[in-house]
């Protein structure tokens, strides 16, 4: 009889799916790429302040490059409001949204106050609720602040809207350099460093800027200290002084000097202001660009006949050759994450953003705004790239090819911009 | 035999253009979303009628039907982002062999969770990102337990699985041939991105 | 024979420096020598029948090509002069070094000169890249004039990428004039 009964319980097993032996295991590999939807109604508060609250808000969002917002005229109510009634989630879920935020804006005298919400609609939770006081003078400081706690509860991103872009505006003829929040907000211009600056560079720890001059009417290296404001001289030597990159240690700087009869890349002692030659060739040797380890720079070198993509290995000094597609590949920059390279990259006459990974593989040329785009730079962690457009703006994009979204607002020609790391 | 249910979240916003697009002239029936006195939304496969959806029985649907649905959702879903090489990924319903309900099963729960998942451009690059999620599924299709039991070491890749996985309470019960013996299935589900950039 | 060569260049040059500006100064020349003794009768004598004039010029023409006008024009010139160079390329085409070998005439003839050679890009191409390569067309220029026998001490170089372009507009045309190096005398 037992026999019978065990007999029976193997038939069993084995005559139903193979599956049941073991866990069921599924796979699922994403589609596509699609960005999280957030439903942001409209601000209470005082007009005049919770409109432009909102806007930076939304463009903040955009700029993360992982959030949508879903156009208010879409809502079953657009607001204002400043929470979301019980019950009424499944409406916000029916238009999509993955998130819902909502604010509320107060002023008393000089201060302003923004209560502000994170409902996630898939659990149907709060999942941030604070208040974030500020002087009006410092709205935005109050809405990075609440965008990276987003950014933090949602996906678990790392914060970036403390961060900054460094960059050359033009205007009537004269090119300075100046400063905004990475989403564009509070541009602070460098006043008395001549007419025509180019070539800004953050140190790592973001308190130094070295940039070019043609202050004493030849383009020369400076340094300048953001803490102490002044500015020294760092080469002014014959020909041209230019590109610098601070090296992750911060004490020392790659730059291209011509004094021995062709442009190469040197190394700059910030101490003693001592230079050593890096390359040695007949030909153009420009832009450097550190790894984030301090282990290899990438530069730009027609050595082959056409501006190409190199690295070079700085423990012995051997340069390999990264991009092969193109006849014009210049100005790159090493990812924050050590793993790929950005530099722009010219096909046809039209200039586009482009990728490729340090071992030379996986080259990926970014559509970017379609006008000419150079000048690439990477976000503090690497997720996003900002560069600047023939168009006078400068871009925000990821790295795989959605359309970029702008931070300037027109007032002026911006290029060469360079994003710092977060700015405690 | 069963009916489909999605309570609570409806991923695209019904619009003329999502609407019209399976109707042209192919002839198959169109997906809608129906909302009914209880204020709970059902979507349903198949051609639905506000008649229909007051009915306590559905009608009858073959996995034949149920195969070119899924087709159809597939076809429909017109808001995702793809980028230019990778086109769709290796798992359709079509490779799903023989009509077994367990395959046809499996296809739907995959379906559902297409459905839901968002994930993100701006986070990374790597392709090679891997994070698995351990689910225990009740003989009607209630999630009882989901667990995150291998990290991609990417937070953001697994966040956004979760979040995916937070909207799902209930899938389609499981076919008599995987929960034989048992009252529940466990279910190893493997997330990954898409395949290739360039 | 490099000594041989380039002499007949000066001297051709300077023959056609000699004619060009005894063809500019007939009329400023006619008219100063003949304000100067008579200033009322100037304007009759200037409508005068013009056949007799070029007779009184020519024998008093001969000096005042040796004079300081002649070299303020000659300034001009070479200051107007510039070269031309293609897309993402600093060499010379056989046009800029005939118009180099003429710079080199006109500084062999004023060994006091110095100059500063400007060397400059189309709007194309990118900023640092372009920064280098403006340097590099300076310094062709550069050595071409020290091949030609200037001593290198009179001559320094400063590249303006494309910052300053010479035709602002964004055409293939502005963008060929743009692609230029231009001579800057110091100390004028």
């Amino acid at each position: 009889m037992k026999k019978k009964v065990w007999l029976l319980l193997l038939l069993c097993i084995f005559s139903t799916s193979p599956a049941l032996a073991a866990r069921l295991d599924i796979h699922i590999q994403a589609r596509g790429f699609t960005k999280l939807k957030v439903a942001m109604p409209y601000f209470t508060g005082p007009a005049d302040l919770t409109s432009g609250i909102w806007t930076m808000c939304a463009k903040d969002l955009a700029v993360s490059g992982v959030f949508e917002v879903l156009n208010p005229q879409s809502y079953i109510n657009p607001g204002p409001v400043s929470t979301i009634a019980q019950g009424t989630l499944k409406d916000w879920a029916l238009i999509g949204a993955d998130y819902i935020i909502t604010g509320n804006v107060s002023r008393l005298s000089d201060m302003v106050t923004l209560d502000i919400q994170i409902i996630e609609v898939a659990s149907a939770k709060f999942i941030d609720r604070k208040t974030y006081s500020t002087s009006a003078q410092t709205i935005h400081t109050a809405v990075h602040a609440f965008m990276d706690t987003f950014l933090d509860k949602s996906l678990g991103l790392n914060e970036m809207f403390s961060s900054k872009i460094i960059a050359v505006r033009q205007q009537n003829g004269k090119k300075q350099i100046g400063s905004f929040w990475c989403d564009g907000v509070g541009w602070q211009e460098v006043k008395g460093l001549g007419d025509l600056v180019l070539n800004p560079a953050w140190s790592k720890d973001t308190k130094k800027v070295a940039f070019v001059s043609y202050w004493r009417d030849n383009p020369d290296l400076y340094l300048l200290d953001l803490t102490t404001n002044k500015v020294e001289l760092l080469s002014g030597r014959k020909g041209i002084n230019s590109t610098p990159a601070f090296h992750p240690s911060g004490s020392m700087i790659a730059c291209t000097l011509s004094i021995n009869g062709n442009p190469e890349i040197y190394f700059l002692d910030l101490k003693s202001k001592n230079i050593q030659q890096i390359t040695k060739s007949w030909a153009t040797d420009t832009s450097p660009s550190f790894s984030p380890d301090g282990k290899y720079m990438a530069f730009c070198s027609d050595r082959c006949g056409t501006p190409q993509i190199y690295l070079m290995d700085l423990k012995d000094r051997k340069v390999q050759r990264l991009t092969f597609q193109g006849r014009y590949n210049t100005e790159p920059t090493f990812s924050p994450r050590g793993d790929m390279v950005a530099f722009s990259n010219s096909t046809n006459g039209i200039y586009q953003i482009a990728l490729i990974r340090t071992d030379g593989s996986q080259m990926t040329v970014l559509p970017g705004t379609g006008k000419g785009d150079e000048s690439p730079t990477f976000s503090p962690d690497g997720r996003l790239i900002a560069f600047a457009s023939s168009d006078g703006n400068i871009y925000v994009t990821d790295l795989v090819g959605s359309k970029p979204v702008r931070i300037t607002n027109g007032n002026g020609v911006y290029s060469e911009p360079s994003w710092s790391l977060i700015t405690k | 035999m069963y009916e489909v249910y999605e309570v609570s979240i409806v991923s695209n916003v019904p619009s003329a253009a999502v609407s019209a697009a399976p109707n042209k002239g192919t002839g198959r029936p169109v997906k809608k979303f129906v909302r009914n006195e209880g204020a709970q939304y059902k979507k349903k496969l198949g051609t639905v009628t506000k008649e229909k959806v007051v009915k306590e029985k559905p009608p009858e649907i073959s996995s034949a039907e149920i195969e070119s649905k899924i087709e159809d959702i597939e076809k429909a879903e017109s808001t995702q982002w793809q980028p230019p090489v990778a086109k769709g990924s290796g798992s359709t319903p079509q490779t799903a062999g023989t009509a077994s309900q367990e395959a046809v099963w499996v296809a739907h729960v995959k379906e559902i969770v297409y459905d839901r998942w968002k994930y993100p451009p701006g986070i990374t690059l790597d392709a090679s990102l891997k994070v698995t999620f351990f689910l225990r599924i009740s003989r009607n299709g209630n999630l009882l337990e989901k667990n995150l039991i291998l990290s991609s070491r990417n937070t953001p890749f697994d966040r956004s699985v979760m979040i995916a996985l937070n909207s799902i309470n209930k899938i389609p019960p499981p076919p008599i041939g995987l929960v034989a013996g048992r009252n529940e299935l466990e279910i190893n589900m493997t997330f990954s991105p898409p395949r290739g950039v360039e | 024979m490099m000594k041989l060569s380039k002499g007949i260049i000066l001297l051709v040059v300077t023959s056609m420096v000699f004619f060009s500006a005894g063809c500019a100064k007939r009329g400023v020349t006619s008219v100063e020598e003949v304000t100067p003794p008579a200033a009322q009768p100037t304007q009759e004598e200037l409508t005068m029948p013009e056949a007799e004039m070029p007779e009184v010029e020519e024998e008093v023409a001969v000096e005042p090509m040796l004079t300081t006008p002649s070299f303020e024009e000659e300034m001009a010139t070479f200051e107007q002069n510039m070269i031309f160079f293609e897309f993402d390329k600093f060499s010379l085409n056989p046009e800029s070094r005939k118009t180099l070998a003429e710079q080199a005439s006109f500084l062999n003839s004023n060994p006091e000169v110095k100059l500063r050679i400007e060397g400059h890009c189309d709007e194309r191409g990118t900023l640092e890249y372009n920064l280098a390569l403006g340097e590099r067309r300076a310094k062709s220029a550069q050595d071409y004039l020290v091949f030609l026998g200037i001593n290198p001490d009179r001559i320094s170089i400063i590249s303006y990428g494309e910052e300053r372009p010479f035709d602002p507009n964004h055409t293939e045309d502005a963008w060929t004039k743009n692609r230029r190096a231009q001579f800057d005398i110091l100390g004028k």
